[in-house]
């Protein structure tokens, strides 16, 4: 474990250095605890080190409206196609332009791990359960129903009254289709779950950042994703123009800085 | 804001710091106040993953989910639940004590 050494000054930015290691060694000696643990700092720190993304589109210059408009059509493009993989000049043109507009990295393939599925259908499930004695007025939606089974990833550590907003947007994601599930499920649970995810709605141009509850799978291959009553409703994936069409890519987000909910533009 | 007001607003939500400070130093509690507000929050993520990481590596396996749950609870939470696990909050109290020691001398 890091301790502050006593030939660096500890100011920032050692100081913002010496947290950068401590994060790291927290990742490595607790993987488990280590995004609850983090999660639960970010809820008492009054200002976070880096400011939370919704303020950052504050101190940015405003983006190019004719990129903007750029962005949104060939998202709309590339949602348009039969295909549920980009090729690799759409996902390089669309990795540098969303990490632009948005102010922070996504990718489709993050520490080895790539979706079976980066384009699909959505589909509007209950509530995910996260807590076998979860009550009806912890949800956010308190008149859905909850997912009635324990989630693939188990029951969350989290308790909800205190982080209400923590497990309001939530998406399942196919991730037995992963061709190395059968061999690696175990390290492939641990990595999912409360993983950041960017999910698209490319009709109507709105970016929701949700997290990975549960694992999803469609016989009928008919949807791709699951998603939580609020990531639906507030993405807007339930409009007849839409119809659950979605584009979902990983985000970096080593600080736990970015939180869930809609980006705003 | 006056220095006592803002000392009342940093700990407000960060009630394990003062708990796991030394009562006969009160330098912390006394300068961080008097730092600059953004420096104040990063110097008190600091010391909540020094101490938080301290703890975790004192419990036995079989109480880290009981440490963390508190944790996630509230401040409040698991100042109760370290009253009754007094190796744990001795070792993060070290933890904090060290790191002060650093602080000290370079801010």
């Amino acid at each position: 474990m890091h301790q502050p050494s006593s030939d660096q000054p500890l100011t920032p930015p050692s100081l913002r250095d010496a947290v950068s290691r401590q994060i790291e060694d927290l990742n490595a000696n607790f993987p488990d605890e280590a995004p609850l643990v983090l999660a639960a700092i970010n809820d008492r720190v009054l200002e976070p080190p880096s400011p939370p993304r919704e303020n950052l589109s504050a101190h940015l210059p405003p983006a190019d409206p004719e990129e903007k408009q750029a962005i949104f059509a060939k998202l709309k493009e590339v949602s348009a196609s039969d295909s549920t993989q980009m090729s690799d000049q759409e996902v390089l043109y669309l990795e540098q332009q969303l990490a632009d507009l948005l102010n922070f990295e996504v990718s489709l393939k993050l520490d080895g791990h790539q979706l079976a599925y980066s384009i699909g259908k959505i589909k509007a499930l209950q509530e995910f359960k996260l807590s076998p004695s979860q009550q009806k007025n912890h949800l956010p939606f308190p008149e859905s129903e909850s997912q009635l089974k324990r989630p693939f990833f188990g029951w969350s550590n989290l308790a909800p009254s205190s982080t209400p907003n923590y497990s309001k947007f939530g998406i399942a994601l196919p991730v037995l289709m992963n061709t190395s599930w059968s061999t690696q499920f175990h390290s492939l649970k641990k990595w999912y779950f409360h993983r950041k995810m960017l999910v698209i709605n490319p009709i109507d141009s709105i970016f929701m950042v949700a997290e990975v509850l549960d694992i999803f799978h469609d016989p009928s291959h008919q949807y791709q994703f699951g998603g939580s009553p609020a990531l639906i409703r507030e993405g807007n994936f339930w409009s007849p123009q839409n119809l659950g069409k979605s584009i979902v890519l990983f985000i970096t987000d080593e600080k736990s800085s970015i939180s869930c909910g809609r980006v705003n533009i | 804001m006056n220095q006592a007001s803002r000392k009342e607003t940093i700990f407000d939500k960060t009630p394990l710091l003062v708990y796991l400070s030394s009562d006969a130093d009160d330098y912390f509690l006394n300068q961080l106040p008097i730092i600059s507000n953004p420096d104040a929050s990063l110097l008190i993520r600091y010391l909540y993953l020094v101490t938080i990481q301290r703890g975790l590596a004192s419990c036995e396996s079989k109480q880290r989910s009981e440490f963390t749950q508190a944790l996630l609870t509230s401040d409040q939470a698991l100042m109760q639940w370290l009253d009754k696990e007094s190796d744990i909050k001795s070792a993060m109290k070290e933890a904090f004590d060290r790191s002060i020691l650093g602080l000290k001398e370079k801010i």
